[in-house]
């Protein structure tokens, strides 16, 4: 950072006294303007003006560099200049209105607009946590004089810069222009064009600024929408709307499926698979909760809070639940043949079947397709701790569908030479601890000895909470 | 998980040179392209030049890591990745490569231009293993990686001479344009990659 300050506080004056900060302002403002910029960066350094060959457009972008007429370089000692000329362009427009004894508003007069699109578009690059800039902008948005989807892509252009990635100003600015333009988003859905476009915007941010807080956040609320516009529209028998809002909550869970094999120990990336998970299993829970009458049937009653509200105490009863279950059928078919234990084994008995989407069976495979994906993972990528965690969900979640009993059409026996399997659940400390021991350390992509000694710590712990886990269950269980 | 640039480099004679290389810098910012491109050609042929002969050394630098293996025939390849790519695929990757372009180019007086040694392959490469269970193949029949020890630096101080300075040999070289060095003097202040952010 030190060597940042410097340069940024070396006069650019004293490398060229024509470069006063007015005619920095002024050029940039030019170009911003003449070009339509999709990417920015700041320089260390002052690119020369190569006099021979120079044009002269070349000398009005000097010092600034202009590349394939998108990307612009901005040297960093033009950053200090500038923020002081845009800000002070910005207050001139306001100083204007109370000199003039105008009780005009500044955004009813053309040239002041103009004037404060400019010094704000200089201020949303150089600084986007500027709120003063950024609520100027809102002002014209709201009057009609700006277009919030090129106000849009000014954010994305503004985020090439990774610095700015985490600047929770742009982010806000984003949220705002989505809901100023669909007004009604809580009722209806967003266009899934514009969803997809947005979540793009979050990958890139993603990529460029690994741990970016506000552009994962934005993409959860993006990617619940969906997932509660998709169950919405499926209750109430929507069917267009419905795969509208499915398909791209698919892509998206596909997409960090892809992401997860390129950063295996950025947990951001976890969270996020976890909340598609979540979303595309929103709809089968939903159903259940209406079918227990907790959810009136237009669904406007539930919030997206009452999705996987799946607390441990719930999952002791459910587990009760299903053991009285299976007692009861087997009691009833007088000893002729024992319950499957596991809801889960009984889905994945026929391995064949074609289910309907967003059915039991289609959240379980996928829920079950996760396990040993992570599992998988796990294995060629030892001693990463953010995939034990994400063991730790998928298998909490596994735990809770295994104890379902609410599915009709499962009361399908065990055949009797198959008895001993009427007593084990999908899920189990003893499963866990069968996988952990099959994980031979020879079999690892990186084999070194630092690797194998943190996943052993890892795979203890995680043995640990798995028995927790069951103990707690069973301890609800025998109360 | 992810790999930058693939090099091989002559390294018999003083100072190494690279022969062919494939990068993947889409990732960086328009233009931070060409520093990263240059610095990295610089890392490879410094830290070939300090590998010897049947020598497996990782080197971590900044956010990258180069991983080198050096051959008996006088070239060595370096692959640059970033610290979570696991470093077994990435020496697998290495055998395979030198292998290959031994067999293919056994004179080492063609090895000046990378006209005189076309490796189209590498491009393909730096494509198939961005992720690393394609070379899952690799991956289970590299037992005797085993047996020769990788060695590990933290730093690229590490590998170089007595008395020689990361910093000077910056200065002093000539892959590095003038403005890489400044981005890479700001970089390393910051200890960041090449990137002010």
């Amino acid at each position: 950072m030190a060597e940042e300050t410097r340069l940024a506080n070396t006069s650019i004056t004293e490398q060229d006294p024509s470069l006063t900060k007015d005619v920095l302002y002024e050029r940039l403002v030019h170009i911003l303007n003449a070009n339509k910029i999709d990417e920015v960066a700041i320089l260390p350094f002052m690119a020369e003006p190569d006099m021979s060959t120079c044009m002269e457009s070349d000398v009005i972008q000097h010092p600034y560099i202009l590349q394939q007429g998108t990307k612009l370089g901005i040297p960093i000692f033009c950053w200090v200049p500038l923020l002081d000329a845009s800000y002070a362009a910005l207050k001139d427009v306001k100083r204007t209105e109370t000199h003039d004894n105008n009780t005009e508003e500044w955004w009813t007069d053309p040239g002041r607009r103009q004037r404060v699109l400019e010094s704000t578009a200089c201020l949303m690059i150089l600084c986007p946590d500027s709120f003063t800039a950024i609520n100027a902008r809102k002002r014209l948005v709201q009057q009609g004089y700006l277009d919030p989807q090129e106000e849009c892509q000014l954010l994305d252009m503004v985020l090439t810069f990774p610095r700015n990635c985490k600047s929770s100003g742009v982010w806000h600015h984003r949220k705002w222009l989505i809901c100023h333009m669909y007004k009604d988003y809580e009722t209806s859905p967003l266009p899934p064009s514009f969803v997809k476009k947005h979540l793009q915007a979050c990958h890139l941010a993603a990529q460029r600024y690994p741990k970016c807080y506000y552009a994962w956040t934005m993409r959860h609320w993006l990617v619940e929408h969906l997932g509660r516009q998709w169950w919405r529209a499926s209750l109430e028998g929507v069917e267009s709307v419905q795969e509208d809002q499915l398909s791209p909550l698919e892509e998206e869970y596909e997409q960090m499926k892809t992401h997860m094999d390129r950063n295996v120990s950025d947990h951001s990336t976890h969270q996020h698979l976890q909340q598609c998970l979540i979303q595309l299993s929103g709809r089968w829970i939903m159903q259940q909760l209406e079918s227990k009458g907790q959810v009136s049937s237009s669904g406007s009653s539930a919030n997206s809070g009452t999705i996987l509200s799946w607390t441990r105490s719930e999952l002791a009863l459910r587990r009760q639940r299903r053991e009285n279950w299976c007692q009861t059928l087997e009691a009833r078919t007088s000893g002729r043949g024992h319950m499957s234990r596991s809801a889960i084994l009984k889905v994945l008995v026929d391995e064949s079947a074609e289910y309907k989407r967003a059915s039991f069976e289609w959240v379980v495979r996928m829920w079950v397709h996760e396990m040993h994906r992570v599992k998988d993972m796990i294995q060629s990528y030892p001693g990463h701790e953010s995939l034990w965690n994400h063991l730790r969900f998928v298998y909490y979640g596994l735990c809770w569908l295994d104890c379902e009993t609410d599915i009709a059409e499962h009361e399908v026996s065990v055949p009797e030479n198959d008895q001993s399997k009427a007593e084990l659940l999908f899920t189990s400390p003893a499963v866990e601890s069968g996988h952990v021991r099959g994980l031979s350390p020879h079999q690892s992509a990186s084999g070194t000895d630092a690797g194998n000694e943190k996943q052993k710590e890892l795979q203890d712990q995680y043995l640990t909470w798995v028995r927790r886990l069951d103990i707690m269950g069973h301890s609800a269980f025998t109360e | 998980m992810k790999i930058y640039a693939i090099y091989v480099v002559r390294n018999n004679v003083k100072p190494a040179k690279s022969i062919v290389d494939a990068k993947d810098l889409t990732s960086f910012g328009f233009f931070q392209r060409s520093s990263i491109a240059e610095f990295m050609t610089f890392m490879s042929q410094t830290i070939a030049e300090k590998t010897q002969p049947g020598q497996r050394q990782s080197i971590e630098e900044s956010n990258y890591v180069g991983h080198v293996y050096a051959r008996a025939e006088g070239v060595a390849g370096v692959v640059i990745t970033d610290k979570e790519y696991p470093p077994r695929v990435a020496f697998s990757l290495l055998n395979k490569i030198l292998d290959e372009f031994t067999t293919r180019f056994p004179n080492s007086a063609n090895w000046a231009t990378p006209e005189q040694c076309p490796y189209p392959e590498l491009q393909q490469y730096i494509v198939t293993y961005q992720d690393p269970k394609q070379g899952d193949t690799i991956m289970k029949v590299q037992r005797e990686l085993d047996e020769t020890k990788i060695i590990l630096h933290k730093t690229i101080e590490s590998v170089l001479e007595r008395g020689e300075k990361m910093e000077s040999l910056v200065e002093r070289s000539d892959v590095l344009s003038s403005q890489s060095k400044i981005f890479y003097k700001t970089a390393k202040k910051q200890n960041s990659c090449c990137v002010i952010c």
